[in-house]
């Protein structure tokens, strides 16, 4: 039986903080979670001896329970504070002061599970990310969940998506990338979330190589696929569209954001090259988030995708840690349609004095994406590339139709037309671009993604509409009463003029891409049905269905 | 990307609807349409400008044919 221990009150950093301890065992993950708990002005730890993990016990029981070593079956969870937590100050949250336990709550940076596994001792690890700062551009991490912590009946909360170092025996890189993807909240409603173990033999019994399942020999991609069925969920597997089958800026970076948006994390696959590799391997990452980028000039009268400009994602890398800040490179100058792009750490520079050791982050490293895998709801039988290559006819009428009105009708920004100079940003971009030449600027943006019915009609549209309760419920009701049942998940095209929203137009998800086209659009500006109108009536037809007026008198 | 005053930060997918975009406010609905031929042409520019785009986005997608190990 395992002796009952105290739980251990340690200042972060000392020596008995199990970062430090085991940095011989995991170097590159300890040091880089050293670093990152400084960054979050971690002060304090709390030490729970005796931890029983689900991922360990399961791993354990596929594997270690039956080595000469004698591995033990128990974890240590380790605590993270921004505050010093004391002994004292812990008794009086369990007490139940209020003020103490809501201190100790806003303190709380995560945890850490330290595994009994000397070769590779960092299991779930959940931290928060750093404060997303003001007046930049908004960071995305819609995947992420809320994970509870009890200790001696306290409760814990943080947001964040699990990740651990892979342990070789049980897990390789792409077991521990899925089981990061797999605990995304967008999967809240429908299932267990599997643990590594789990993971490996799901992946040998859907697609046998032959080869042994334990230790763990790395997945192969069929075997990823077949994971993700084998879970109920429908697997998308995109390849690099240039040569080498490496990836454009302009798919690798719009597909992404247009996953990362509907809250799925994407695992990507390529070559390794990094310090201390003899030659390129083959690796795997999750890929987490992104910070969004301002809505970029578009030229009159065209279209261009949001997203393509992404300069940082978020990645789960199980040789370096969680939320790692990745640069998107692009190997060479030219277009974003050509151009392969690299990912490369890009940590952000110290945010409270030197980092307690050298960060991993900062050596030589790059990942040449070659694939995308993604779990989606098999209720959702498109996907995003799909929506993205027949979306075309349904936008590019816009743009043009605005662009042509405006110069046949020779108009002009007047004084005063120009947006609030208190909506302007640093760099000087308008919510509703009218500058230019003396012009009013007709391209524009669009964006996609995947949502649940419910929360177009909930979240989305309450967040296009706010104060107009009337227009919003008459919105709401002509979507549920004016138009055709339409299913769970719909494809979402919105278009925007700088960042204004013009029009949302919904796919139907459940159907064959055969048939993939608009159910519905919703206008948020009477003139958007009249431009329709013109165009369909004068230039060429266009049926993005059924209008729904959300538009202000 | 748009700050709004108080802090709150905005891209296409969290900025609200603009009762008055100066553009569309300008249209005159009961001006004639003209330039068929121009609109067309213009259209013909958009495409040019986004068939690679969609090139990329026609990226066949064959399963069976990557057999790679992932370690």
């Amino acid at each position: 039986m395992h002796p009952p221990q105290r739980l251990g009150f340690h200042a972060f950093g000392d020596r008995d903080d199990p970062l430090v301890q085991y940095e011989g065992a995991a170097e590159a993950q300890t040091r880089y979670l050293r670093c990152y708990l400084h960054d979050l002005s971690a002060r304090s730890l709390v030490i729970e001896p005796n931890y029983f993990d689900r991922d360990y016990l399961s791993e354990f029981a596929a594997f270690y329970a039956t080595s000469s070593a004698g591995h033990r079956n128990i974890c240590q969870r380790v605590h993270y504070f921004s505050i010093d937590v004391t002994h004292a100050m812990f008794v009086s949250a369990l007490r139940g002061e209020e003020g103490v336990r809501t201190k100790v709550q806003e303190a709380y940076l995560g945890h850490v599970v330290i595994r009994p596994i000397l070769g590779a001792p960092i299991g779930r690890t959940v931290l928060r990310t750093y404060p997303d700062e003001q007046g930049r551009t908004p960071r995305m991490m819609q995947a992420f969940r809320t994970y509870k912590a009890h200790i001696a009946g306290l409760t814990l909360t943080v947001e964040g998506l699990a990740w651990q170092q892979q342990d070789e025996a049980v897990g390789s890189c792409a077991t521990v990338a899925l089981w990061s993807m797999l605990h995304s909240s967008a999967f809240d409603e429908h299932h267990a979330i599997p643990t590594t173990a789990t993971i490996t033999a799901l992946g040998h019994s859907s697609a046998p190589t032959g080869l042994r399942t334990y230790p763990d020999s790395g997945l192969q991609l069929p075997q990823v696929l077949g994971v993700i069925k084998e879970q109920g969920l429908a697997p998308l597997l995109v390849k690099g569209d240039l040569e080498h089958q490496q990836f454009s800026r302009v798919l690798f970076c719009t597909l992404l954001g247009s996953l990362l948006r509907s809250g799925y994390p994407v695992l990507v696959s390529g070559f390794l090259d990094a310090e201390g590799m003899d030659q390129p391997e083959m690796h795997s990452v999750c890929v987490v988030g992104f910070r969004s980028t301002a809505p970029a000039s578009v030229d009159d009268g065209t279209w261009q995708l949001d997203d393509q400009n992404l300069k940082h994602i978020y990645i789960h890398d199980d040789n370096l840690g969680l939320n790692a800040r990745f640069c998107v490179r692009d190997v060479s100058d030219g277009d974003p349609t050509s151009t392969a792009i690299q990912l490369v750490p890009d940590s952000p520079d110290p945010r409270n004095g030197p980092w307690p050791c050298p960060n991993p982050a900062k050596k030589f490293y790059e990942l040449t994406p070659h694939e995308m895998i993604v779990a989606v709801h098999h209720e959702l039988r498109t996907n995003p590339f799909t929506l993205q290559e027949k979306l075309v006819p349904f936008v590019e009428w816009l743009p043009a139709a605005l662009a042509h009105e405006v110069e046949q009708q020779s108009l002009q920004p007047i004084s005063g037309d120009v947006s609030d100079a208190s909506l302007r940003e640093e760099d000087g971009s308008a919510d509703v671009p009218v500058v230019g030449e003396g012009m009013f600027a007709t391209g524009m943006l669009v964006g996609t993604r995947f949502i649940r019915l419910r929360d177009y009609l909930d979240k989305e549209l309450g967040t296009l509409l706010p104060g107009q309760d009337a227009l919003l419920a008459s919105a709401r009701l002509a979507l549920w009463e004016e138009v055709p049942p339409m299913s769970l998940y719909i494809g979402l095209v919105r278009v925007s003029l700088g960042s204004a929203p013009m029009v949302d137009i919904l796919f139907d998800t459940s159907d064959s891409d055969r048939h993939l086209q608009p159910t519905a659009y919703i206008a948020f500006h009477r003139r958007v049905p009249f431009l329709l109108k013109r165009w369909s009536d004068e230039v060429q037809p266009v049926d993005l269905g059924i209008l729904i007026r959300a538009w202000a008198d | 990307m748009v700050t709004k005053p108080g802090g709150q930060k905005v891209s296409i997918w969290n900025a609200t609807a603009s009762k008055r975009v100066p553009v569309l406010d300008a249209l005159d609905v009961n001006a004639p349409f003209r330039g068929k031929a121009a609109a067309l042409a213009r259209l013909e520019r958009s495409r040019a400008k986004s068939k690679n785009v969609v090139r990329a986005f026609a990226t066949k997608v064959h399963v069976a044919s990557i057999r790679k190990p992932v370690k």
